[in-house]
């Protein structure tokens, strides 16, 4: 673990109480031709704490790309101040930048033949002489971060040759291999499906906790942030921010707030999102446990709005078990029909 | 999970998947197309009295050192220099544009070249050669001057945008633009000529390794060495840029003086080249990529060696086919490069399949 912890003369450490990465109102955007700038988001004010996993989240297109990258110094901020380990993050020379800070990218890199080593190997940039050789001690960093991210079996294979969640993994152990202390990564779910997600946030918010890096993600993916954050940073689309621990986000109604659009809504009891048609019929359920929540389910996408049995009578859909197998019983009017699956169901009650 | 366990986990160091051996079997090839093309002309010489002429031992006929050291010796080193200088100019190209397409002469050097040239041939009139031959100024050597200024010119304007342009797809295009429009000028020129000069035209555009003298050597040896060298101090800043340019800024490359010196020691190795030699195709493009397919590997630590002799290689075989043994003939070096070139790349590269899992882009 010490191995991955910068040197201790390298840092300030005065900053760590309150955030070894700061943003006092900061103004980000983008140049549009030779004067025209144009802001994405304003009067931001963050902090980025060591040991934390923090997520970055918001719907497309808020600018939660424009903010990282302002963040790791890739585009200027537009006024405002960014400060890193005390120190403002412009006046950061580019090498001693690469040691505080890395980033994992959006974009798919291409490397051409290199081994999935020496793609790793390649974030020890900023420490190697003039032509890149590697020592031991660079060698054994650039292993761990492997090892650290479950690569270390992918070192011998080509990199053009693994899957995208094996290259999500190579490019993250380079990150690491910079041994910063500060991980920026813009969306690396996107590209993987849902069990590679949740255990590359599981990855994160480990390397977060045991190797004590400041991490920051950012993803569309709210359930995601919600499982795995220490911290969220939710952008909405006019650009404001709101930043709490996920489970405040929620009661405080702010996530209802920012994903809110028509049709879909949050709800802040499951922390789903669902459709929020109108309910055109009501029917009343009678089940116990994973069959009432699945019912129900399955009900609300139906259209129907999902009662307790008490209030409707003549029409109701009980879920009994009958030899072992679970059993869907419509009852209208007095009459009841059984059904061997929801699916069923579905159907009869659509005739 | 935790730190790595290193006793269930042992670590095998990463295999020397770069096939070091490869650079023994080129240096055999380099020496072997050495005297091969010292050996191949249309006088028939003996190895031995060529070597006995290279170590000043002199040789059965008289004629035959001045056709060895004032003829093929030279011509043998310029193949050498042109091969390596093209190639590694090359790699940088495709390296730095992210492009396989890219070779020395895509921002224009070249052309700037032919300009230079072309105004020399075909701009001045009967008085303006009779003037230029009066002061001497008309042969090889104005050529050479005419294409190093063209060439020059370009190599400033290219500095010059590229400090201000960030984006390397804006420079490719200008650079493509700036081809269009010399190019434009040159026929201009050519339809307003006569045939004699469109023909000495034609001539330097094919492309010659026999045209370069000893004192011309003495000008363009420390020209190509000083853009190796420059290449050679590149391979860490281009194994970043295999990432992509914020990929390697984030790794704390300063961008902005890495892509000058790039363009400063490929342009100058391109610009000598046309220089002295016309513009030659072919090479630069091609034997990165080879080398990318015999090494298999993307590492510039070991691609700048490997191109530096593989391309030298690939001219004196160039040099010794136009000589068509056995015959009286000397064909352009362009027209050999690509025809005999392209067909065997095309067979290596479609042999590994390798080209498009090699290349970085």
């Amino acid at each position: 673990m010490g191995d991955f912890a910068p040197e201790e003369d390298e840092i300030d450490l005065r900053g760590i109480d309150t955030g070894v990465l700061q943003a006092e109102a900061l103004q980000i955007g983008y140049q549009q031709g030779r004067n025209e700038r144009v802001s994405v988001a304003r009067d931001l004010n963050l902090q980025l704490k060591k040991g934390e996993l923090a997520c970055l989240v918001g719907p497309n297109g808020v600018g939660k790309s424009t903010l990282l990258r302002t963040l790791a110094g890739l585009q200027p901020m537009l006024s405002g101040r960014i400060t890193l380990l005390g120190k403002p993050l412009n006046r950061y020379h580019p090498r001693e930048l690469a040691k505080a800070l890395s980033v994992v990218l959006t974009e798919q890199v291409n490397v051409g033949a290199m081994r999935a080593f020496d793609v790793a190997a390649l974030g020890r940039h900023p420490y190697t002489n003039w032509l890149g050789g590697m020592d031991k001690q660079d060698e054994q960093t650039v292993r761990e971060a492997l090892a650290a991210v479950g690569a270390a079996p992918l070192s011998e294979r080509f990199f053009n040759e693994l899957s995208d969640g094996e290259r999500q993994k190579v490019m993250i152990a380079r990150a690491l291999a910079q041994e910063p202390l500060i991980l920026l990564l813009d969306e690396p779910t996107a590209f993987l499906d849902l069990p590679r997600r949740v255990v590359l946030m599981q990855m994160l918010h480990r390397l977060a906790h045991q190797l004590g890096k400041a991490i920051l993600v950012s993803t569309h993916d709210l359930d995601l942030a919600l499982h795995s954050a220490d911290m969220v940073w939710l952008m909405d689309m006019s650009g404001n921010m709101n930043v709490g621990a996920p489970e405040d986000l929620v009661l405080g109604g702010e996530f209802a707030h920012a994903f809110t659009q028509q049709g879909v809504r949050f709800d802040s009891k499951t922390g789903n999102f669902s459709f929020s048609s109108k309910p055109e019929r009501r029917i009343a359920l009678s089940a116990n446990g994973l069959a009432r929540l699945w019912t129900t389910r399955a009900l609300q996408r139906a259209g129907f709005e999902v009662v307790p049995i008490q209030m409707i009578q003549d029409e109701f859909v009980e879920v009994a078990e009958i030899d072992g197998e679970l059993v869907w019983r419509l009852h209208r009017a007095g009459w009841a029909v059984d059904h061997s699956s929801i699916y069923a169901l579905l159907l009869s009650l659509n005739e | 999970m935790t730190q790595p366990d290193r006793t269930t986990q042992p670590f095998i160091r990463p295999l020397p998947a770069i096939r070091w051996w490869m650079f023994g079997i080129l240096a055999i090839l380099l020496l072997l197309g050495f005297s091969a093309s010292l050996v191949f002309g249309s006088v028939s010489i003996p190895f031995d009295n060529i070597l006995r002429i290279l170590f000043g031992a002199g040789a059965e006929k008289a004629s035959w050192i001045k056709i060895v050291l004032d003829f093929r010796l030279p011509k043998s080193l310029t193949a050498m220099l042109v091969g390596a200088a093209l190639s590694v100019s090359g790699l940088q190209m495709q390296t730095l544009f992210r492009n396989p397409l890219a070779d020395p002469f895509i921002l224009g050097i070249n052309s700037g070249a032919s300009l230079g040239v072309a105004l020399v041939i075909l701009g001045f009139g009967t008085t303006g050669s009779l003037l230029l031959a009066g002061l001497g100024l008309v042969g090889d050597l104005s050529l050479a001057l005419a294409a190093s200024l063209g060439a020059g010119a370009v190599l400033v304007l290219v500095m010059l945008v590229g400090r201000k342009v960030r984006n390397p797809v804006t420079l490719l295009i200008l650079g493509l633009m700036f081809g269009y429009a010399t190019s434009a000028v040159v026929s201009l020129l050519i339809y307003f000529s006569i045939p004699e000069r469109i023909q000495t035209y034609t001539t330097w555009s094919y492309g010659s390794f026999g045209g370069v003298t000893w004192s011309q050597l003495q000008v363009m040896i420390p020209a190509i060495l000083v853009g190796l060298l420059i290449a050679y101090f590149l391979p860490k800043p281009l194994n970043a840029l295999l990432l992509g340019e914020d990929y390697a800024r984030t790794m704390g490359l300063n961008i902005k003086s890495t892509r000058l010196w790039i363009l400063l020691g490929a342009s100058i190795l391109a610009g000598v080249v046309t220089a002295f030699c016309g513009p030659i195709g072919f090479i630069g493009v091609a034997v990165p990529h080879l080398c990318r397919s015999l090494f298999n590997s993307s590492d510039h630590r070991v691609l700048i060696p490997a191109v530096t002799i593989v391309g030298a290689i690939v001219a004196l075989i160039a040099d010794v086919i136009a000589q068509l043994p056995g015959s009286q003939y000397i064909l352009p070096i362009n027209v050999v490069t690509s025809l005999f070139g392209a067909p065997f790349i095309v067979w290596v590269i479609l042999r590994q399949r390798r080209m498009k899992s090699t290349f970085a882009g």
